[in-house]
């Protein structure tokens, strides 16, 4: 992760040194796909153990996304950080007079990596670009399994950590509609080729057999400032 | 961040009706009083469960400290005397249910619960006759019992087994009201019997459950009155319906309708010896099936008397209290006389020897000579004679004795002293003079011996000492036990000598079948008779003289004044003696004479 940051850094310095450049900072609010193979037969697995006929209510949908870049603009060329931050959900559940049974697991990405962006045409108000992003992406896993019986309840919870390595290629189109001012809009699509198996909190070597897969279409609108 | 995060619904509800009030029963085998069960004895107490279809998947049971758990909808609880002593009690029982309605409870083992509890009474000084017998107008046993109430088993049937056997079952009953039942095979015997019920579960297999169980004592007594020296007579109670074949020495007897006594005529006085006797046996058959023998009686009978202690037996008479004592090597008895009833009975462990007793003729003291089982350790305990309580004991280590029975070992004296004879290392044979009241030795005095002189007896009022040696009867004269004289009857005495208890200064000597009367205090015979060749003299009643004898198989009681023969009597007993006109056995019987002698 540190050398990935100098990296980052050294590539951004080096660019500015040699040209006359634009610093940007831009917001994406997205919507992504999570395909979470793992940690359906997670919920699954857990589910059939703790209630045979569990219900599932909630299966790692899609959800939004949120991505902030710093950027250096020089021509055609944009590069900064990224940061972003993606949560998804599965449940299993199911409530009678008699009682209730939830097994859930709530997961969280967060993103730090590195972009570069090529600015397709180099003037006017509308310019398409090629955009990708890589990184590291921090896992977060809660899971809890919480059951009621009658008048008694019982909750059991577990925390769960590991370390995907991220590369999100897309295509966007930026609207510059203020001298330092433009909306954006990106299709891409998020790969996971690296994934840690999922392990205890503050435990690396209680690991699970499961893995925590980001990879899922990513559509995002956001705007930059041209600084 | 979390207002950012998914959210996940909560709708998946499954709409599952809650189950609503189950019947549930459980029947228990006990009584009760309509308030409390009761329970009078230690043992199991059944319990049957039934929720209706339900599955039942575990009951608790709690009385007290005790907790019995069970996945059984059947079985039994142990009541003991040591976890539960008297006293009132709850029992409850906790019955889950199995919800069985596929919800979330239920599939992680969610129960349903029903709580009962009954008040318990533990009584076990309680009798609760559930089952009773009698016998009915038809002179049989009836076996009576109360219909139990269950809520939700079904009586199908009752067994009854007699179980004072090896066990079997006399009928069953398939009526559930029915509740008596008669045993047409009963002849009279001791018997037990149980009832059970057997009962349906709708849910369960069949159940055998205890009613209760009863006891029937022995009513066929068949006994002897042997109160007449003529023939004894044999007599049985019939209270119930059945056969019965008397057998006297293996001869059956014909016996009338309704005949329930036989008369035999009696074989003597006095023995207890099956050979001496009839040997009678009764045997008993059910009314109708006659050949069926089921129960039999034997007895032995014949000899007249009344049987009043086991084995050998030895006899002294009270003439202040009137009354006849007997001593065995375990117990003292005495009695009444002339009812010969008893009066009182003692544990004396007399020791490995005949015992010796003798009663004051001038009080009602009693003494008891004991020998135990080392070397030294004897003494004669004085017992006051109407309680039979000690009075106090004489270690009496010097007493002259070599075991034979009938042997006068010491003797009260008129002037309230007691009197033992006794020989001390080397010395003479002496007199050992104690006070009858305290048992403080009051005096000695020398009795003129060549050998060991074994069988000595002082005259009731203490005046003169007579011992038998050999060829010779030598009459010792005491004044205040101060040794005044001595003179020698030139005869041979043997043991049938004693002083007249009428006139203690005769003395009365059986020389064959010649009695002579002698003057203790000069050595001339008085007068003599004789009594019938052969016959044997075995002693002088203290009440009035009269002697009694033996001869084959008869005994003779004579007066002493001329020998005439008062009574004859047929006898089979050995060891006899007449103790206030009642003759006694060593063998344990007794038999008053008031009737036939004067007193």
């Amino acid at each position: 992760m540190k050398r990935l940051l100098i990296l980052i850094y050294i590539c951004v310095g080096a660019t500015a040194m040699l040209h006359a450049q634009t610093f940007t900072l831009e917001y994406n609010l997205g919507y992504g796909t999570f395909d979470m193979s793992d940690m359906k037969d997670y919920l699954k697995r857990v589910s059939s153990d703790v209630m045979p006929g569990i219900k599932n209510t909630d299966n790692f949908g899609g959800h939004f996304t949120h991505e902030g870049r710093i950027g250096v603009l020089l021509k055609r060329h944009h590069t900064g950080i990224v940061l972003g931050y993606q949560n998804t959900a599965g449940q299993d559940q199911i409530a009678d007079y008699s009682g209730e049974v939830k097994v859930r697991f709530r997961n969280y990405g967060y993103k730090l990596g590195g972009f570069y962006r090529y600015m397709l045409a180099g003037e006017g108000k509308v310019v398409p670009f090629l955009d990708a992003s890589v990184g590291v992406l921090l896992n977060h896993v809660d899971g809890s399994t919480y059951m009621r019986i009658l008048d008694e309840s019982a909750k059991d919870e577990v925390e769960l950590r590991s370390l995907n390595m991220f590369f999100q290629p897309g295509v966007g189109v930026q609207y510059k509609f203020h001298q330092r001012m433009a909306i954006q809009a990106t299709l891409g699509y998020e790969l996971d080729p690296l994934q840690g198996l999922l392990h205890l909190k503050g435990n690396k070597k209680a690991k699970s057999f499961y893995k925590s897969d980001w990879g899922g279409v990513r559509i995002s609108a956001g705007i930059i400032a041209f600084l | 961040m979390s207002g950012c995060d998914y959210s996940l619904h909560d709708d998946n509800y499954v709409e599952i009706a809650p189950p609503g009030e189950k019947p549930v029963s459980i029947d228990l085998n006990v009584p009760t009083n309509g308030e409390s069960l009761i329970i009078c004895k230690e043992g199991h107490l059944e319990f049957s469960a039934n929720a209706f279809g339900e599955e039942v998947v575990e009951m608790t049971f709690s009385m007290g400290d005790k907790t019995w758990i069970t996945k059984e909808t059947t079985g039994s609880l142990f009541i003991s005397e040591t976890e539960f002593p008297a006293g009132a009690y709850t029992l409850t029982c906790e019955l889950q249910l199995k919800l069985n309605d596929g919800s979330i409870a239920d599939q992680h083992g969610g129960r349903m619960v029903y709580q009962i509890a009954w008040p318990v009474h533990v009584d076990y000084t309680m009798y609760i006759p559930i089952v009773r017998h009698r016998i009915n107008d038809n002179r049989q046993l009836e076996l009576l019992w109360e219909k139990p109430f269950y809520s939700h088993l079904k009586i199908k049937s009752y067994e009854i087994f007699e179980t004072s056997g090896p066990g079997r079952l006399l009928a069953t009953i398939t009526d559930e009201n029915q509740t008596s039942w008669v045993d047409e095979d009963y002849v009279g015997e001791r018997r037990t019997y149980k009832v059970n019920v057997i009962l349906d579960d709708p849910e369960q297999e069949t159940l055998s459950w205890d009613v209760g169980a009863v006891d029937v004592e022995e009513v066929f007594n068949i006994y002897v009155d042997s109160n007449d020296p003529d023939f004894v007579e044999i007599k049985w109670e019939d209270h119930i319906k059945r056969n019965l074949e008397l057998y006297v020495d293996k001869e059956i007897v014909t016996l009338e309708e309704g005949q329930n006594s036989l008369k035999l005529p009696s074989t003597g006085f006095g023995s207890t010896s099956e050979s001496d006797q009839y040997s009678i046996e009764a045997r008993l058959s059910p009314y109708n099936k006659p050949s069926q023998v089921s129960f039999t009686r034997t007895l032995v009978a014949g000899c007249f008397g009344k049987v009043v202690s086991d084995g050998w037996t030895t006899y002294t008479w009270n003439k202040t209290e009137n009354k006849l004592y007997a001593m065995n090597s375990e117990y003292l008895y005495s009695f009444s006389v002339p009812e010969l009833s008893l009066l009182k009975k003692i544990e004396v462990q007399a020791g490995y020897t005949i015992a010796h007793i003798q009663a004051d003729a001038s009080s009602n003291k009693l003494a008891v000579y004991y020998r135990g089982n080392t070397v030294g350790d004897k003494k004669i305990t004085v017992y006051d004679g109407s309680q039979l309580n000690e009075l106090f004991s004489i270690p009496c280590t010097d007493i002259i004795y070599d075991g034979t029975s009938g042997v006068q070992l010491f003797s009260f004296t008129t002037d309230n002293k007691f009197v033992y004879f006794a020989r001390e290392g080397g010395s003479g044979l002496k007199g050992m003079v104690y006070n009858a009241d305290t048992g403080a030795k009051e005096k000695e005095f020398d009795i003129y011996a060549e050998s060991d002189i074994y069988n000595n007896k002082i005259s009731p009022d203490g005046k003169y000492v007579c011992s038998a040696e050999g060829f010779v009867t030598r009459v010792t004269r005491l004044t205040d036990y101060v040794v005044t004289g001595r003179t020698d009857i030139a005869t041979q005495v043997q043991d049938s000598y004693n002083f007249n208890p009428i006139d203690p200064s005769e003395l009365v000597v059986a020389n064959g079948n010649e009695i002579r009367i002698w003057d203790a205090a000069t050595g001339a015979v008085t007068r003599s008779f004789s009594i019938a060749p052969a016959e044997t003299l075995h002693n002088i009643d203290p009440l009035n003289g009269n002697l009694l004898g033996t001869k084959e198989d008869k005994l003779f009681v004579h007066s002493l004044s001329a020998g005439q023969q008062l009574l004859s009597l047929k006898n089979k007993a050995s060891g006899l003696w007449l103790l206030g006109n009642t003759l006694t056995s060593n063998y344990g019987m007794i038999f008053n004479l008031d009737k036939y002698l004067d007193r």
